[in-house]
């Protein structure tokens, strides 16, 4: 089977093929910029601190 | 403090009015030059004592740590001793001298000459959770800090943290005063709280996304199901001069491929510019590649399962309806 | 091909000289062909129903919160307050062109001393540890705030009990405080402790006034110390009490040191306070720009600027931005939404097109029948706003569900402005009305071109 036959399926329904084209392309606009500042949030929040050992650190605050 | 030391399971402590990822605590300017007009770098202080190699485990680069004599008393709002020793981290180190010599150099801070005796790795200031670029510039001073609000911090043995923690409000009440206990905090409890607002805002926008997701992926099967319906004759006169089952299926697998990669070549376009507009206007980074192609793959990956129900339907029609004349 | 034709007897035909009633007929009966057609074709509908709740709901949470964030917290009067800020440092401290956000005490003395405004308060951050009368209880710590007199009717701060304290309670250094609603509750179990005394740390007070919830958001007039959406502060006491104790700053910038002393710190370059006037008029607002830039000029004059007069007088909301209380994470936040709003139209738009295409057998039979262009436009309009109707009432549930989800999220300070107001309601509504405007108004139109005959052929 050829891509004739779906570019002529196409040709008939060239508004709803535009709508889901610029659905998809939005959706991937959002997708990647929003993975991409999830991915720098998420590499700042894993930063090391430099104390070693975190999880034997206590603090405690007062006045 | 002694009597913090001298619970079981501590090995060791020391009052500093600020901690990392705690949010506020005490800048400092430093100037290569005494009478330089603005800073060459801002940074963050500590106090550490001659207790910091114990307490904070941070790794020694270069040069050597405080030593016992070098501490001196530092009450709440008391000036930069001058002539001291400071140590530094290896991101401040490389910001001041960029060509490396930053060990044993004098620096002035409040217009006062510090030497540099040591470099270490890292230790992030307590504002450094908000991402900015001076996230590591620390400064430790051999200083043993003494004022009203206080901060102690507390190495334990492992597997002690919970009783130490559970002791600690009991010991300093028993030394009396009028002392407010604001918190005490596991480190990994103050990294919780020190993110929570980086999560928070991570956690919405993959909500979002995945809502996006799945907003597009109905989309699909809905346009892609009438367009069936629409389609049942042509389909139906297909099946009827031969086309099989699956030549069916893989034709609406085809179509979609179409649309979707012709989609995602717009959609990289406008991610692109979205992206180099937020540059523009907000904080943020050029965008690599990467999250684009895994974004484009993911539509791509979407598309064809979301068009597979639709495609089997379309599949399923049978060869007979292609009698009944020309549809449309 | 299964397809339903319309019932034969249209009302388009109905005879009636009484339009108001005919056109009540005919909304009656295309919400009834509507309601018919959306039933057909249920998993369209559904479709169509849940993504457009799903893209009012995404975009009216967030929009709810930034709402919050970027409100005016006090309209009444925030055209008629001001931040006068002046550079004691000349440029290059961390401020770059700007000056500082905070005043030295130096300034301020001045400010207050001259008198310009119709009202004035200087303020700063302090923090006590309570002791309570009951032994029994434990010492807490409480944020405070030490202001002027003017503070409150500047402010419009609401008293439950008492009121503030006077001008005279100023120049005298009182050791007066106003307290907090929330405090009072703690310490007093909410009667009225008008006259009783409260012990900070090693000072006694007494309670002048109690305030009525009062919570601006954000705290416009604290930006500089920290967090602009925490709570109010517990305790207010005069400025004035405040300096003759040496009571602790929260926060302070220096580009020298100051010595050790109170007096050292007093006569520094250290910026420390806030000061906010009160400027009814646009002449009023000319004069105390005038006089902040002659006060600079003269600073220099005197030797003690050596750079040209760098002086701002900002109200409320230009001073809001300045400070970016708003933070980015927030707006790109409003963009995300938006652009998913925008995609769930589209999608919309496109189910909305596939459904009124596969029922062109269905107009053309309607048009056959001797409807008109008209009549088809309405009929698929009616049905367009049934489905924006239920979409926005889904999308209100899908922002309540959004919201309560935030607050899980956020921090605490952040998660108390997740909550629905009236406005937001309105919003949300108009908002659903437009969108499904904007997603219907296309394949509207393009149902009614069908052609009558052309459609009759295939049935």
């Amino acid at each position: 089977m050829g891509i004739h036959p779906v570019l002529s399926a196409m040709r008939r329904d060239k508004v709803g093929i535009l709508l889901i084209v610029l659905q998809m392309s939005l959706t991937l606009a959002i997708l990647c910029n929003a993975l991409f500042i999830i991915h720098l949030r998420l590499r700042d929040s894993a930063r090391p601190s430099g104390i070693a050992d975190e999880a034997n650190v206590l603090i405690v605050t007062g006045n | 403090m002694a009597a913090l030391r001298a619970l079981p399971g501590v090995v060791g402590a020391y009052a500093d009015f600020s901690y990392p990822l705690e949010g506020g605590g005490w800048g400092c300017a430093i100037r290569k030059a005494r009478d330089q007009h603005s800073p060459s770098a801002t940074c963050a202080l500590y106090l550490v004592g001659d207790h910091a190699r114990k307490i904070l485990g941070a790794r020694l680069l270069e040069g050597r740590w405080f030593k016992p004599g070098e501490v001196v008393e530092r009450h709440e709002n008391d000036v930069i001793p001058p002539a001291r020793v400071i140590m530094v981290t290896r991101a401040l180190a490389r910001e001041l001298f960029p060509n490396g010599g930053a060990l044993g150099s004098t620096l002035y801070m409040e217009g006062t000459a510090q030497t540099i005796v040591g470099i270490i790795a890292r230790l992030q200031t307590p504002a450094a959770a908000g991402g900015s670029a001076d996230g590591e510039y620390s400064v430790l001073q051999p200083d043993r800090y003494v004022g009203a609000d206080y901060t102690y911090i507390i190495r334990a043995r492992p597997g002690r943290v919970e009783s130490i923690k559970a002791a600690v409000p009991d010991v300093l009440r028993k030394l009396g005063g009028a002392r407010v206990i604001r918190y005490v905090r596991t480190f990994p409890e103050v990294r919780a709280i020190a993110y929570r607002g980086s999560h928070g805002f991570a956690s919405v926008l993959a909500t979002v996304c995945m809502i996006l997701l799945a907003v597009t992926a109905f989309g699909i099967v809905g346009l892609t199901s009438s367009s069936v319906s629409r389609r049942r004759r042509e389909i139906g006169t297909r099946r009827a001069l031969g086309a099989t089952r699956q030549a069916i299926l893989h034709q609406f697998q085809i179509e979609h491929l179409v649309v979707a990669i012709t989609a995602c070549g717009i959609g990289i376009g406008f991610a692109i510019a979205a992206n180099l507009w937020l540059v523009g206007h907000y904080e943020m980074q050029r965008m690599p590649l990467l999250p684009v192609a895994v974004a484009a793959f993911v539509m791509l990956a979407l598309g064809q399962v979301a068009v597979l129900w639709p495609a089997l339907r379309a599949a399923s029609v049978p060869p007979s309806l292609a009698a009944k004349g020309d549809g449309r | 091909m299964v397809r339903r034709a319309a019932p034969p007897k249209t009302s388009d035909a109905t005879k009636s000289h009484d339009i108001g009633w005919r056109h009540a007929a005919m909304l009656g009966y295309y919400l009834h062909l509507a309601l018919r057609a959306l039933r057909r074709a249920p998993i369209l509908t559904t479709l169509m129903v849940v993504t457009i709740g799903l893209g009012i709901g995404g975009s009216m949470t967030v929009l709810t919160v930034f709402r919050a964030m970027s409100g005016d917290p006090i309209p009444a009067k925030s055209s008629r307050l001001f931040v006068p800020q002046i550079d004691p440092w000349g440029h290059g401290h961390g401020f770059g062109d700007q000056p500082p956000d905070q005043l030295t005490y130096i300034d301020v003395e001045q400010l207050l001393r001259q008198r310009i405004a119709q009202r004035q308060t200087a303020m700063y951050a302090v923090h006590f540890t309570v002791i309570p009368d009951n032994v029994s209880r434990s010492p807490f710590r409480v944020d405070g705030r030490a202001v002027d007199a003017d503070f409150f009717p500047m402010f419009d701060v609401p008293f439950r009990y008492g009121s503030a304290w006077t001008a005279d309670d100023d120049r005298r250094a009182a050791n007066v405080a106003v307290i907090s609603r929330k405090l009072n509750d703690r310490l007093f179990g909410g009667v009225d402790s008008v006259g009783r005394s409260i012990d900070l740390d090693d000072h006694t007070f007494t309670i002048v006034g109690v305030l009525a919830d009062w919570q601006p958001v954000p705290r416009f007039y604290a930006v500089p110390d920290g967090n602009p959406f925490g709570d109010t502060e517990g305790v207010f006491l005069p400025f004035t009490r405040a300096i003759a104790s040496h009571m602790e700053w929260q926060t302070i910038n220096c580009n020298k040191p100051p010595g050790p002393s109170w007096q050292a710190h007093l006569r520094s370059d250290c910026v420390w306070l806030d000061f906010w006037v009160e400027l009814p008029t646009a002449a009023a607002v000319q004069r105390y720009r005038r006089f902040l830039y002659d006060y600079a000029e003269a600073q220099r004059r005197s030797g003690r600027f050596d750079w040209p007069p760098n002086v701002r007088l900002r109200d409320v909301p230009e001073w809001l931005a300045a400070e970016h209380v708003v933070p980015d994470t927030a707006r790109i936040m409003v963009l995300v939404a938006f652009g998913f709003l925008v995609v769930c139209l589209v999608n919309a738009t496109a189910l909305l097109l596939a459904k009124f295409r596969r029922r062109a057998g269905e107009f053309g039979v309607r048009r056959a029948l001797g409807a008109s262009c008209g009549a088809l436009f309405a009929q698929c309009l009616v049905e367009t706003v049934v489905i924006g109707m239920v979409g926005s009432l889904l999308g209100l549930a899908f922002t309540w569900l959004g919201l309560v989800g935030l607050r899980a999220v956020l921090t605490p300070d952040m998660a108390s402005l997740a909550h629905l107001d009236v406005a937001d309601v309105l919003i949300a509504i108009g908002l659903t009305l437009l969108a499904t405007l904007a997603a219907g108004l296309y394949p509207t139109w393009r149902a009614a071109q069908v052609q009558p005959a052309w459609q009759l052929k295939t049935s």
